[in-house]
């Protein structure tokens, strides 16, 4: 019993080892890169944002000049809906119109912006009183900005008091408010996302997107696939694209070969990849792709 | 990432001790490497295109002298040879955007890529003073913007379309990486009359149709004409006199001689890849054996010794083998042997019956008729036999022959019924261009000639 039981263990054992040492390799199932179509991804905010800019447009076209202060505070109150933060990017405007025309007023707003957040809340309260306006008769400006000073808080009605109240020397008002705010929010948010000391660990293609490119290019290739060892034929190509997917320097073929039908396979590959182009890639991911080697390899195309 | 995934491949498999060391090194290699291989770099591989005939636009080239319809001729002769050969899809003239191209200004890309043009072809074409006619042309990379080729020919104005064939080589080669067979000509034999009378006379024209000439005169029948590889020399099978026997002719003299003196009927001759040589077969009895003939000492070598019908020797371009067909396994098979007859191996082991294999001039492939279920095949396999491919199939088609860059097969097709007759076609290696070749009359039997320098 016992010996048989050691008999049979090292039995196994001795087809296991064999078995290990002796049977062949599996072969690796090698596949080919799969074909794959070009998608790209928006999000859904571009499609919502425009569908809200087509419906408020009717409203507001009248008074054109105040859209891009509107949107600029609508950021803003995405941004953080703090007063303070709304008061902070008004209040750079009024200081430039106020001056010059009224003397009187000018002590208030001008003492008011310097001053920390909380404070500059009271000069928005004095809006709606008409007592400055009075005061100053031959500059009726006053009131105005401070109107649009309310329009981000109370939307609604903003709009239309502007309306009534539309005087042509607000435009200019208004229309200098979207330089400073508009580079406040630019440059807020972009040195953030260019943060480039971990951007080539980061950003990573996918292999969809891989896949896409990859189509993309076959699409425009035609290997001369009947020259003799026409399957030896790699090229190895590398190039560089700018953000908008176009090849931005003439492609450089690295690699080369005795058969006289490299000449012709090398240009058939630069063709292709100068066709094609511009290439849709995600800008997001730019520092990714910026820089590509394509091997084509007619093995599979002249195989046949 | 690739690297920690082939890593995970090899461990999941049987580890036996090499693989865990050579899984080990993988492991140590991937902690190693990825520090050296980090920047921003994409590399893909693309394994699949599009096989498409390239778009080419080919201008009237310009007439710098007098003679604008000779400019328009030569530049439709290169158009016909280049659309012909079904790698190139020449684009309609008047879709393009810059007219009055001139060979001495670059063109403006722009304008070409626009319509899809990935070369351009600008051209003149001059009769000079002397009597002599230039012609000049320019190859553009239309997407690269670049010059690929310029040339300049000199000849007399007779010579107008060789010169036409010469250019749409050049063109051919530098676009396609392989020689081209434009500036060639096909021997073939040409048939007249009713059916049971056909009067066959061996004649000779351009690749593209042109030029029909008639080198017998028919009062003998003439079968199996071969081009030589390396001159104007043609050897074909003539039933002159008692016995039908292999004769050479010389296509610039006009001089015949017969090959060999042998006791019995010759046939199937071809040239050796030097054209010193002859392979042909000798009837012995009911048997047929293959035999070479040394063109300057007359010596004659036997090569088989079999009883059984061997016969459509043809050399590899190497003259280092010989493939011929042979029904000594009971049916006709094809069967690759040394060039001293030593070694003989049977390559053909499909259903039906294999004849007339015909070794390309690449030494990559051996073309063959193949018979099958009342089906004529021309096909193409390698040396070995493998890879067999059927390139065109039909009634009755037969005799392939190769261009001299082995990228196009020649044949005949015969059409049954009483008005039907063998026509001439091409078929390119891909089956898919297939097209007749229009010839004064009947022809078959086509030979292509090597490249004429």
């Amino acid at each position: 019993m016992r010996a048989g039981l050691i008999a049979s263990l090292a039995g196994h054992a001795a087809v296991v080892v064999w078995g290990l040492v002796a049977l062949p390799d599996a072969e690796t199932f090698n596949t080919t890169p799969v074909e794959s179509l070009p998608v790209d991804l928006v999000p859904v905010e571009e499609l919502t944002r425009l569908r809200k800019g087509e419906q408020t447009e009717t409203e507001i076209r009248d008074v054109a000049a105040l859209q891009p202060s509107d949107t600029v505070v609508d950021d803003a109150e995405q941004q953080a809906d703090t007063p303070g933060e709304e008061a902070r990017v008004e209040q750079p405007e009024p200081p430039a119109p106020e001056p010059a025309p009224q003397p009187d007023p000018v002590p208030t707003p001008d003492a008011a912006p310097p001053p920390p957040e909380p404070e500059t809340i009271e000069p928005v309260e004095p809006a709606p009183a008409p007592d400055p306006a009075p005061e100053a008769e031959p500059a009726p400006q006053a009131p105005a900005p401070v109107r649009t000073n309310v329009t981000p808080r109370s939307k609604p009605a903003a709009p239309r008091t502007a309306d009534r109240d539309f005087n042509p020397n607000q435009i200019s008002a208004l229309l200098n408010k979207v330089d400073p705010t508009g580079g406040g929010v630019a440059s807020s948010q972009d040195p953030a996302s260019l943060g480039s000391r971990r951007g080539s660990e980061d950003v990573q293609m996918s292999q969809s997107e891989l896949d896409a490119l990859r189509s993309q290019v076959s699409v425009c290739w035609s290997p001369p696939v009947g020259a003799v060892g026409a399957e030896t034929l790699n090229v190895r190509v590398r190039f560089n694209l700018d953000p908008s997917g176009a090849v931005s320097a003439s492609p450089e073929v690295l690699n080369s070969n005795s058969n006289p039908a490299f000449r012709a396979a090398a240009s058939s590959a630069v063709r292709a990849i100068m066709r094609c182009a511009p290439y849709s890639l995600p800008v997001a991911k730019y520092e990714a792709w910026q820089e590509v080697i394509i091997n084509f390899d007619p093995r599979e195309m002249a195989g046949g | 990432m690739a690297l920690m995934r082939s890593t995970m491949q090899r461990l999941t498999r049987f580890p036996s001790p090499g693989r865990i060391l050579a899984a080990v090194l993988t492991v140590m290699a991937g902690i190693i490497l990825p520090s050296a291989s980090a920047f921003a770099l994409i590399e893909i591989d693309v394994t699949q295109g599009q096989i498409e005939p390239m778009p080419i636009a080919l201008p009237t080239f310009g007439a710098e002298g007098d003679d604008p319809q000779l400019s328009a001729d030569m530049t439709g002769v290169i158009i016909a040879n280049l659309r012909r050969s079904g790698l190139f899809k020449p684009l309609d003239p008047a879709s393009f955007i810059q007219k009055n191209m001139d060979v001495n200004t670059t063109p403006r890309f722009g304008d070409w890529r626009t319509i899809g043009a990935q070369a351009l072809v600008s051209g003149s074409v001059t009769r000079q003073a002397d009597g002599r006619l230039r012609a000049e042309f320019r190859l553009w990379d239309v997407f690269a913007s670049q010059q690929m080729l310029g040339q300049q020919f000199y000849t007399t104005p007779d010579n107008w379309r060789r010169l036409a064939h010469i250019i749409a080589d050049a063109i051919y080669e530098r676009l396609t990486g392989e020689k081209g067979y434009f500036d060639t000509r096909v021997v073939f034999i040409d048939e007249t009359g009713p059916k049971d009378q056909r009067v066959k006379r061996l004649a000779i024209m351009d690749q593209d149709g042109a030029n029909v000439r008639y080198l017998t005169r028919g009062n003998d029948l003439v079968l199996t004409p071969r081009f030589s590889p390396t001159s104007q020399e043609i050897t074909y099978m003539s039933y002159d006199g008692a016995e039908p026997s292999v004769y050479l002719f010389n296509i610039e003299t006009g001089q015949r001689e017969i090959v060999g003196n042998f006791p019995g009927m010759t046939f199937a001759p071809r040239f050796s890849p030097d054209g010193q040589q002859v392979v042909m077969s000798l009837q012995q009895g009911a048997n047929a054996n293959i035999f070479t003939m040394d063109l300057r000492s007359r010596r004659t070598t036997r090569l088989t010794n079999t009883a059984a019908i061997d016969t459509s020797p043809s050399f590899a371009p190497d003259g280092q083998r010989v493939v011929f067909e042979s029904d000594r396994g009971g049916s006709q098979q094809l069967y690759v042997m040394n060039a001293d007859g030593a070694n003989a191996q049977r390559i053909s082991f499909g259903p039906g019956r294999y004849s007339t294999p015909v070794w390309s001039p690449r030494g990559d492939l051996i073309a063959f008729t193949k018979q099958h279920q009342g089906r004529f095949m021309i096909g193409v396999m390698r040396p070995d036999g493998k890879g067999e491919r059927i390139l065109t199939e039909g009634y009755h088609n037969e005799g392939p022959a190769w261009s001299p860059n082995g990228r196009v097969l020649i044949f005949f097709r015969d059409t049954p019924g009483e008005n039907g007759g063998p026509q001439v076609w091409t078929v390119d290696l891909t089956g898919y261009n297939e097209q007749r070749l229009v010839t004064p009359a009947f022809a078959s039997d086509p030979s292509w000639s090597p490249l004429i320098n």
